[in-house]
């Protein structure tokens, strides 16, 4: 299938990589159909972008928040399990969004509400975790990192 | 917006299936206790509605993707 996207203009997917938030995103209630696409070709960026087959508008920027932040963990309340079919762990994709305001030092990620994918049956949803230490607007790169990637 | 009293202990039902009971009051803080079908999403509403901001602006990035590209997997 042809999906147009907001990054790449127009990309030739498999049918099966259509994933269903049957209750949409917060704020996107009525987007259902989403197809996850690394944000480099190669795959070895841990940045994703989560691109709605319905409006091509609507691009979510996402990363895997593991890769920055080793200790993040997060429970899924059997209904989840239940609401995603989750059947394995191992088949759980967790991504979290990521917004930018001015250049790339400033870009936070929204640890609070990760968006969970079941890579198999191909449903994902967003979920609100209670844990305070979680924050919305979380710096994505300690100023560590950043220096790191200037050497 | 319908108003109803309800002491400490006293529930409400609504469409059948949701049950909402006040399990304490503390000054101006009231824990309540919510039985819903597992399909019911139930969120603090200002919690919800930050989330709705912050899933607005992660799809309003104006983004150089070869900066964000040049931070590989670790």
């Amino acid at each position: 299938m042809k999906v147009q996207t907001e990054q790449f203009g127009e990309v030739e997917l498999a049918e099966e990589r259509v994933i269903t938030f049957d209750k949409g995103i917060p704020g996107f209630d009525e987007y259902k159909k989403y197809v996850l696409i690394p944000a480099d070709a190669e795959g070895e960026s841990p940045f994703f972008f989560l691109q709605s087959v319905e409006a091509v508008e609507v691009s979510f920027f996402l990363v895997d928040p593991f890769t920055f932040f080793k200790d993040y963990d997060i429970k899924l309340e059997e209904q989840m399990v239940e609401r995603l079919q989750l059947e394995d762990p191992a088949d759980a994709i967790v991504l979290t969004t990521v917004s930018v305001k001015g250049d790339i030092s400033g870009a936070t990620t929204n640890l609070k509400a990760p968006l969970v994918i079941n890579n198999k049956k191909q449903t994902g949803m967003q979920i609100v975790l209670n844990n305070k230490d979680y924050q919305i607007k979380q710096v994505l790169f300690q100023s560590g990192d950043t220096a790191a990637r200037q050497v | 917006m319908l108003v109803l009293g309800r002491k400490k202990g006293e529930t409400i039902i609504i469409n059948d299936d949701i049950e909402i009971t006040v399990t304490s009051i503390e000054g101006d803080m009231v824990r309540l206790g919510i039985n819903a079908p597992k399909q019911v999403t139930i969120h603090r509403k200002e919690v919800y509605l930050e989330i709705q901001e912050e899933n607005k602006q992660a799809t309003s990035n104006v983004i150089n993707l070869s900066d964000f590209l040049s931070m590989k997997k670790k």
